[in-house]
């Protein structure tokens, strides 16, 4: 084989590690931030490492970051009315929100975590005490990108600090 | 049917397997010589085996001496033609030692990396994954240029694992949610260039599945599955893909790098034995299955096996070839066994490895040796992991001794001549 097919060959592996490391950095730093509620998550430990594996609770998440989330994806999220009745009167009233396409173009739901931490934040979650958010920064036309992890509005790296 | 009978027939396929390798291993030397009178005269039972094998080894010894006196060959050069089995049983306990050197590195890394490290900022952990990589890559791109190729495929080993550890980190930086199959298919396509580069089928026998079993997990591989299985089944459609697949990668091969790779498929012939073994053993490795059928079925699977190979080994006249499969066979179905149970497990293995690596080298079965000595050394990191009980403390360990393996092989290497004689003689 030709030397240069050699050397061209050996290093496209890396020309994509760059490529992909700076479309994904763009978008972390340029991406437009939405704060989402989440529920359910576990720690896990795989050869990539721990990390939490989440849903996200629109209900919980305000209407702005949903609004958000709509004019980029271009997402259906619409309200509904649910009560409860009593004698045929409406009691508990609520409103629902409802998210067509599961809010995302692609679904980002993992976040890692250092090895260290995880059993902490596991028992954090467990406790049921706190509220935990994730930040993402999205991009039209791309799957979000989890940015940071906040209990109870804070940085969970703080939270685990102070608590 | 008790116990004892269960014992009994569970372990006579091994017997059986065993006993036929010793007694090729004792038969299949002598047809190979071609020095006619010797050859003739030990048809006739004029001398014994013994005998032929002294005459031959006596004549080029003084051949040799005669040429070392001369002036012709150097001392060194006299010892190595003449001891030339020691020279290689070294050769490739060298190599072993390499790649696990390099081996524990890498995997140090990737450790590493999965313990999430986080006293290491993003960036840096990015960007020197990325040097480790453009570093590994240019020294296969030299060693490929000078020729080295025990280096140059020990630096593709160490690239193909970066590449791992790559596509792990920048999952986890950015907290991707990719599937695993997806990032096995990314990895296999990644490597590739190593892979073609390679002078040894090793990594493309373990390249392959990879490649081929998480393409068709892909959304576009399980696309072009479902149309072949609406006409087939989908078993037939399965295999046929990784046939055809097969030889595409061989003719990409045999023209990327100008060489034949005949003896990918004979790894190939090796491998479908040890799944279907792996296979059979994990099936019957669970609770519900009484303990007679689990020691039987799998014995007598590979019993069958050990029937075709030799039919398959008469049609090529290779005979001493498929028995060393046979015995690859036989040893990496006893790792399935009996690894999984906890403290037994690493004993039985790590002793039954040992044995078989000593017999190896013995019998110059060179690649066998090499296979239990990295085997050997798999299970010990397998073990690794449960000792330290840390990611982060696994991979700084492991790639501690890394470097202390390749350190004292390159120490061994300068100074070899003089440890040597400090041994010998004390001084």
């Amino acid at each position: 084989m030709k030397k240069y097919v050699v050397l061209a060959l050996l290093f496209t592996p890396i020309l994509f590690f760059v490529c992909w490391i700076s479309i994904l950095s763009t978008q972390v730093v340029e991406g437009q931030e939405v704060r989402v509620a989440i529920t359910g998550y576990d720690p896990r430990s795989l050869l990539s490492g721990h990390y939490i594996r989440y849903q996200v609770d629109w209900d919980k998440t305000d209407v702005e970051e949903r609004g958000v989330v709509s004019t980029l994806y271009n997402t259906q999220f619409y309200a509904s009315e649910r009560c409860d009745w009593n004698n045929g009167n409406k009691i508990n009233c609520r409103w629902i929100w409802l998210v067509g396409n599961g809010g995302f173009t692609g679904r980002n739901e993992r976040f890692y975590i250092p090895e260290e931490n995880a059993d902490k934040l596991d028992s954090l979650f467990r406790s049921n005490k706190h509220q935990f958010e994730i930040i993402y920064a999205c991009a039209k036309g791309r799957t979000p990108i989890a940015k940071q992890l906040l209990i109870d509005g804070q940085d969970w790296r703080n939270f685990i600090k102070e608590n | 049917m008790g116990k004892g009978l269960a014992i009994i027939l569970g372990f006579l396929p091994w017997i059986l397997i065993f006993s036929v390798f010793f007694w090729a291993g004792k038969n299949n030397t002598i047809g190979k010589k071609n020095q006619f009178l010797i050859h003739r005269l030990f048809k006739n039972k004029l001398i014994t085996k013994e005998q032929v094998e002294q005459i031959e080894a006596f004549e080029k010894e003084q051949k040799i001496k005669a040429w070392e006196k001369a002036g012709i060959l150097s001392k060194e050069q006299a010892q190595d033609i003449l001891y030339p089995q020691a020279k290689k049983q070294w050769f490739s306990f060298v190599t072993s030692l390499l790649y696990l050197g390099v081996g524990c590195i890498v995997i140090g890394i990737v450790a590493l990396i999965a313990a999430n490290y986080d006293k290491i900022p993003p960036v840096v952990r990015l960007t020197s994954v990325l040097i480790f990589l453009t570093v590994c890559s240019s020294l296969v791109y030299l060693f490929w240029q000078k020729q080295k190729t025990v280096f140059m495929d020990l630096c593709s080993v160490a690239c193909i694992g970066l590449l791992g550890a790559a596509i792990g980190l920048v999952s986890q930086t950015f907290h991707l949610d990719g599937r695993a199959e997806n990032a096995i298919f990314l990895w296999s396509i990644l490597s590739l260039p190593y892979v073609l580069l390679s002078t040894k089928p090793y990594l493309s026998f373990v390249w392959y599945p990879f490649f081929f079993i998480s393409f068709f997990t892909t959304e576009y591989g399980r696309k072009v599955l479902e149309f072949f299985a609406k006409n087939f089944q989908i078993s037939t459609a399965f295999i046929s893909f990784f046939f055809i697949g097969i030889c595409v990668y061989m003719l990409l091969q045999k023209y990327a790098t100008k060489k034949p790779f005949t003896q990918a498929f004979r790894l190939w012939g090796m491998l479908l034995s040890v799944c279907i073994v792996v296979m059979v053993d994990s099936f019957f490795s669970s609770k519900s299955i009484d303990f007679v059928p689990k020691l039987i079925v799998p014995s007598f699977s590979l019993l069958l096996i050990s029937c075709i190979y030799p039919i398959y080994a008469t049609m090529l006249y290779r005979k001493q070839f498929e028995l060393r499969l046979l015995m690859f066979v036989a040893f990496f179905g006893l790792i399935t066994t009996i690894a999984p149970l906890p403290i037994f497990g690493i004993i039985f293995t790590l002793t039954i490895l040992s044995f078989a690596a000593v017999y190896f080298a013995r019998k110059n079965l060179l690649r066998t040796f090499n296979w239990a000595i990295l085997a050997m050394a798999g299970r010990i990191l397998f073990a690794y992991f449960y000792l330290f009980m840390s990611l982060a403390k696994t991979g700084i360990s492991a790639i501690i001794l890394g470097i202390l393996i390749l350190t004292g092989l390159y120490v061994w290497s300068k100074k070899r001549n003089s440890l040597i004689q400090f041994l010998q003689k004390g001084k």
